[in-house]
């Protein structure tokens, strides 16, 4: 009887999670839809209908924040972002019962807990979504709190592996700078630098520009000096006018690799009992943005690249493949046990069906924030002070798009931070 | 089987149980430190702390001397969050707005958020209300001096440990020439420690 009821619970148990990872799936996918057709609204009401899953609360709140910041509704965004902060400082302490249910029942039992680059990816729509409703202190404390995780997780080196951290660095930067904190400033633009160099990654000129303007502003010479001879940039492209500010646009474009499953089934034939390891795979989207630039009526100026989640999501994924194959294995041979415990017990038709069972709750972790940009871009006006239009020019193989800043207020000696999605 | 079906009801009933709301009032001044981060209780201790302090200080009773024993204006100013954390500024300066007033011993002036708003009544009772009632325009009582402030942190944190230190920096300006006539220091350490297993 005892063992009848196990049987039971052990396939309740796997039937569940196999229903619970079909839909999370088939709601990202419809979210990212709505969005990229313009329509958050829509896609918030999709999030909604999906409900609040226990184990997807963070995905939950993280992609609502998105969604309502890319509605313009940002003190909403903001909120939901907060939550998303919260959850994640509970989510670091380890389960035991989401440990004991990965080596055991599937990957997806236990809670998402974020990959590293996303926390930083929060931190940084949340800044943005402050310094839209012009809260520079508030945008401070998130460049803050960005370095204040990465000492926490990374002691060592400050920064995380594969260079996830590196817009969170580039935007406190900016952040500081626009506060008038231009030795922090200089700080958080060395990490950044440090970042790219060590990825072997293109420096932007714009960050160039910067390292150059503050080493010399705190009359840090050795630095300037080595800095000129290693990027070589006129010196005519230093010089700020007396009455000049700077509008900055940071433009968002595309959607992080697809995340599915790949599976490999195999039979035993003289159990014939099937055996299946599934793993998450990374599938780019296409590349949709060929060129963008940002104009006035007197000047113009090509955005550059400052971050590809890309090639930092499937760097990551290759780390964590190695222990979600060993998890993988251990799973397989739990289920092996309980198997040979029924048949046992009920014979081989009950063994085959938690053989079966077990072998569809065999599913790959396909949960990540999907609603993240593939590319990040960046681009810097410098204008004189007082009210202009903006306009960014955004190029894809579909044609030209141009968004409008109407009546962008520059001060001098600040940065106006303007931002933009694009898919 | 019964046994599987008692333990499984005991269990649902344990989780229900758990799941809901509760809610216990306690008193507004109750100490309770939940996330290790700023709280209610930081603001109040902090700002009745160093109101008292600026109060005790030599400055107030050389004003009151040499103004034939009037109590000087003051103003609070910006307290600027220069903090790891979002610190709700309103709440913290409003506590030392109430600790203020009800010392009893300075005159206090409203802000420029509420300021903005009264003038506004008073530019609509100069249309609006009678000659007798209407309050006029310039007739404000111009701020002695201004306290401003800032809140700072020095985070220590690895893993699920952090040392937060907390430093609360005012300072109160004379308004006539800028001269800093007091200058007041809270410090405040916190040792945070989360779970490192939850269930």
């Amino acid at each position: 009887m005892m063992q009848r009821g196990r049987a039971v619970v052990v396939a309740i148990i796997l039937a569940a999670s196999l229903a619970g990872c079909v839909s999370y799936s088939q709601n990202m996918h419809r979210m990212q839809r709505l969005a990229m057709t313009g329509q958050p609204e829509q896609a918030l009401h999709a999030l909604e209908a999906a409900g609040l899953k226990h184990d997807e609360q963070l995905l939950y709140w993280l992609n609502k924040g998105l969604l309502l910041r890319q509605n313009e509704d940002y003190a909403a965004s903001i909120e939901a972002f907060e939550k998303a902060k919260v959850l994640l400082r509970r989510l670091e302490a380890i389960s035991v019962t989401g440990a004991t249910g990965s080596v055991t029942i599937s990957e997806t039992v236990s809670d998402y807990t974020g990959q590293a680059y996303e926390r930083i990816m929060l931190h940084v729509y949340q800044a943005l979504n402050y310094l839209a409703l012009n809260n520079r202190e508030a945008a401070r404390v998130e460049a803050l709190q960005i370095d204040l995780l990465l000492r926490r997780l990374y002691p060592q080196t400050q920064t995380l592996p594969h260079g996830g951290d590196v817009i969170g660095r580039y935007l406190a930067g900016l952040i500081f700078e626009a506060n008038g904190e231009a030795d922090q400033a200089l700080v958080s633009y060395r990490y950044a630098l440090q970042t790219y160099s060590a990825q072997g990654w293109a420096v932007p000129r714009d960050l160039q520009q910067r390292l150059l303007r503050l080493s010399r502003t705190l009359g840090l010479d050795a630095e300037y000096s080595q800095l000129q001879q290693r990027f070589s940039l006129p010196q005519t492209a230093l010089k700020l006018g007396g009455n000049t500010g700077q509008a900055v646009v940071i433009l968002s474009a595309g959607l992080v690799p697809h995340r599915i499953g790949v599976s490999s089934v195999s039979q035993d034939l003289t159990t014939g009992r099937f055996y299946r390891i599934s793993l998450p795979k990374l599938i780019p989207y296409p590349r949709t943005l060929q060129r963008a630039w940002l104009s006035t009526q007197q000047q113009q100026v090509t955005v550059e690249p400052v971050m590809a989640l890309n090639p930092i999501a499937q760097q990551t994924l290759a780390d964590q493949i190695p222990a979600m194959t060993l998890r993988a294995i251990a799973r397989m041979v739990v289920k092996e046990a309980a198997a040979d415990a029924v048949a046992r017990e009920h014979g081989a038709g009950a063994a085959s069906l938690v053989n079966f069972l077990g072998v569809i709750a065999e599913q790959a972790d396909t949960r990540q924030w999907g609603l993240l940009p593939a590319h990040v871009y960046l681009a810097a006006l410098h204008l004189p002070a007082g009210e202009h239009d903006i306009t960014l020019t955004i190029k894809t193989a579909h044609g030209l798009v141009n968004k409008e800043f109407k009546n962008v207020i520059v001060t001098a000696n600040d940065i106006t931070f303007l931002s933009q999605r694009i898919y | 089987m019964r046994n599987l079906l008692v333990l499984t009801s005991a269990a649902l009933l344990l989780a229900l149980t758990a799941c809901a709301t509760q809610v216990e009032r306690v008193a507004p001044d109750t100490v309770r430190d939940l996330s290790g981060s700023w709280n209610d209780t930081d603001s109040r201790l902090v700002a009745e702390e160093m109101i008292a302090d600026v109060l005790s200080r030599p400055w107030l009773e050389s004003y009151v001397r040499q103004h034939g024993g009037q109590a000087p204006v003051v103003i609070v100013g910006d307290v600027r969050n220069l903090s790891h954390e979002h610190i709700n500024t309103r709440t913290f300066i409003s506590d030392m707005e109430r600790a203020l007033i009800n010392s009893g011993r300075v005159q206090f002036v409203a802000a420029d958020a509420v300021r903005e708003q009264i003038r506004d009544e008073r530019a609509d009772q100069d249309l609006n209300a009678s000659s007798e009632t209407r309050n006029a325009m310039g007739q404000e009582l111009g701020a002695d001096f201004m306290l401003v402030g800032t809140i700072n942190t020095i985070i220590d944190a690895e893993g699920d440990e952090a040392v937060k230190f907390y430093q609360v920096d005012l300072k109160l300006i004379s308004m006539a020439d800028n001269r800093i006539v007091w200058l007041g220091q809270k410090k405040i350490k916190k040792f945070v420690e989360h779970n490192s297993l939850r269930w």
